[in-house]
């Protein structure tokens, strides 16, 4: 899975401890998930990010 | 403004002025401290002699001619090996860089301090990629045996030990607030936009921002206001006039209002570090300034947000060297950039609104309570040993890396300026720093607010590693 996935991305899975890479992306993955939880459908992403408030 | 502007670079620029020393003279001095202390901290990758002395005398014919030179004029600066200084590889503290070209050119905010009269002694270490809060090989100029943070750590060495009389810093989820803290320096992070980023190496486009570390907050603002305003080569930087280099710190706080946040008060923070925050927070109330503890649900979600957006930008940033020589990049950032290789869009869209989740949150409590701004203990522990993993807070422990930036991403995610001021000293004697996070666009008052307090408390802030000239 790991291995295909980084055969996507253009990378070799050789050059890759997919065993680390697997237990990486599944810690990420429980963190988007907690994050995705807290958010509404309404909830939008600002595309083009401007710090100003008013 | 009082009767002569506060900070170490507005004293210094008045001596030069004064004919009390030459800029030749301080560039000598300060390239001097740089050769014989970099054996000991590493802080500099090179160092400029030709190019420090043509910039210092040039201050001096430019003086005795009667021009004005600038407003950082003769005042030895370092520049973060991220950014392109002309005539030098950019090297970003990676193998995979060794053999850069030279910089054809200034990056626009070296520019700006050359315009300004700064003298440039030197690049200074970065952690690889700008990606990491150690720095190595760096050292902390208050115990060689720990680390200087990151990953501006050469920048805060340099600064701390009195190399340099500020440093150039870049800040993607803490770099300069976090080696400011740890090296017991004044470092401010600017609105999101106020400083140009071309010419300097990316890690993360949406939440990179450069900025100074300098003895005081009065030095940050100074140099902050040299380098910030619209730049045509950076589509993200603000049309707004650069922010005041001259706060007004002779007043008091009255009227300011401070928001202390509730969670960085808990169990997952050093004791030391606790008690000088709250010790902070007291002198701040005693100055005039009102105190209104806050709590903002939504930054239970900062590091995740963060990391995704870094680990993702980053990616695309260095995807390049991630497909020719990924064995050239450490193998923690190279996993961070892999996995942003891998993740699905959808990932990097929630990760951005859950951003704008907490930016919004963050607003409404600015709003609700009235906070002129928010403070919270710069970073929840001081310097770590070099090859430390940890820290164990008498129960629960966490990873260095959490330890450092969940306090100052907030403002990262947000684009928030906030500023790390020294406020103490745990039982070992290592600096402890103390974050004032504004409204945007609001540097000028934090700075103010910073450096009231810090002419308040009169820390002795020379470490053990220092010049003696």
């Amino acid at each position: 899975m790991v291995a295909a996935k980084l055969s996507a991305a253009d990378l070799d899975p050789e050059d890759w401890d997919l065993a680390e890479l697997a237990e990486f992306l599944a810690g990420q993955r429980a963190g988007i998930d907690s994050v995705r939880e807290q958010l509404v459908q309404t909830d939008e992403p600002a595309l083009r990010f401007d710090p100003r408030w008013e | 403004m009082g009767m002569s502007p506060p900070g170490v670079i507005a004293e210094l620029g008045r001596r030069i002025r004064c004919g009390e020393i030459s800029a030749g003279e301080l560039a000598d001095r300060s390239l001097a401290a740089a050769e014989a202390l970099n054996p000991q901290l590493q802080a500099f990758v090179v160092i400029d002699h030709q190019g420090a002395r043509s910039a210092a005398d040039r201050v001096d014919r430019q003086l005795a001619q009667g021009m004005d030179p600038g407003p950082l004029a003769g005042i030895p600066v370092g520049v973060k090996d991220i950014i392109d200084m002309a005539g030098f590889p950019t090297r970003c503290g990676s193998p995979a860089y060794a053999d850069a070209p030279a910089a054809r050119r200034d990056a626009p905010v070296v520019e700006r301090l050359k315009a300004a009269g700064a003298v440039i002694v030197g690049k200074t270490v970065t952690h690889e990629l700008a990606c990491g809060v150690t720095s190595p090989p760096a050292s902390n100029p208050w115990d060689t045996n720990r680390i200087p943070g990151g990953s501006s750590g050469g920048s805060g060495a340099a600064v701390a030990a009195g190399i340099t009389a500020a440093a150039l810093g870049s800040d993607t989820g803490g770099s300069i607030r976090i080696p400011a803290s740890l090296c017991g320096t004044a470092g401010l992070k600017g609105t999101y936009g106020r400083v140009p980023k071309s010419g300097v190496a990316a890690l993360s486009w949406s939440l990179d921002h450069i900025g100074p570390l300098a003895p005081t907050p009065a030095d940050c603002i100074l140099v902050q206001s040299v380098i910030s305003g619209f730049h045509p080569s950076d589509a993200t930087t603000l049309r707004a006039c650069p922010p005041d280099g001259y706060p007004d710190a002779d007043g008091g706080l009255e009227g300011v209002r401070l928001g202390v946040v509730d969670r960085y008060r808990g169990p997952l923070i050093q004791r030391p570090v606790a008690e000088a925050f709250e010790a902070a927070v007291k002198v701040l109330a005693d100055l005039g300034a009102e105190v209104a503890p806050v709590e903002i649900g939504e930054l239970d979600m900062v590091m995740e947000v963060e990391f995704s957006l870094v680990s993702t930008e980053g990616a695309a940033y260095h995807r390049q060297l991630m497909v020719e020589a990924p064995h050239l990049i450490d193998p923690s950032i190279r996993t961070l950039f892999a996995a942003g290789l891998m993740t699905p869009t959808e990932h990097y869209l929630t990760a951005l609104r859950g951003r704008e989740r907490i930016r919004t949150a963050v607003r409404e409590c600015f709003d609700a309570n009235r906070l002129t701004a928010m403070l919270t203990p710069t970073l929840a522990a001081t310097a770590a040993l070099k090859g430390q993993e940890s820290f164990d807070y008498g129960g629960p422990g966490e990873d260095v890396m959490s330890a450092y930036v969940k306090t100052t991403a907030p403002a990262n995610l947000t684009g928030q300026p906030a500023l790390s001021v020294p406020c103490g000293f745990d039982t070992s004697g290592l600096p402890i720093g103390l974050q004032i996070m504004g409204r945007p666009l609001a540097e000028t008052e934090i700075s103010r607010i910073g450096q009231i307090y810090h002419d308040a408390v009169e820390l002795d802030l020379i470490p053990p590693v220092t010049c003696t000239g």
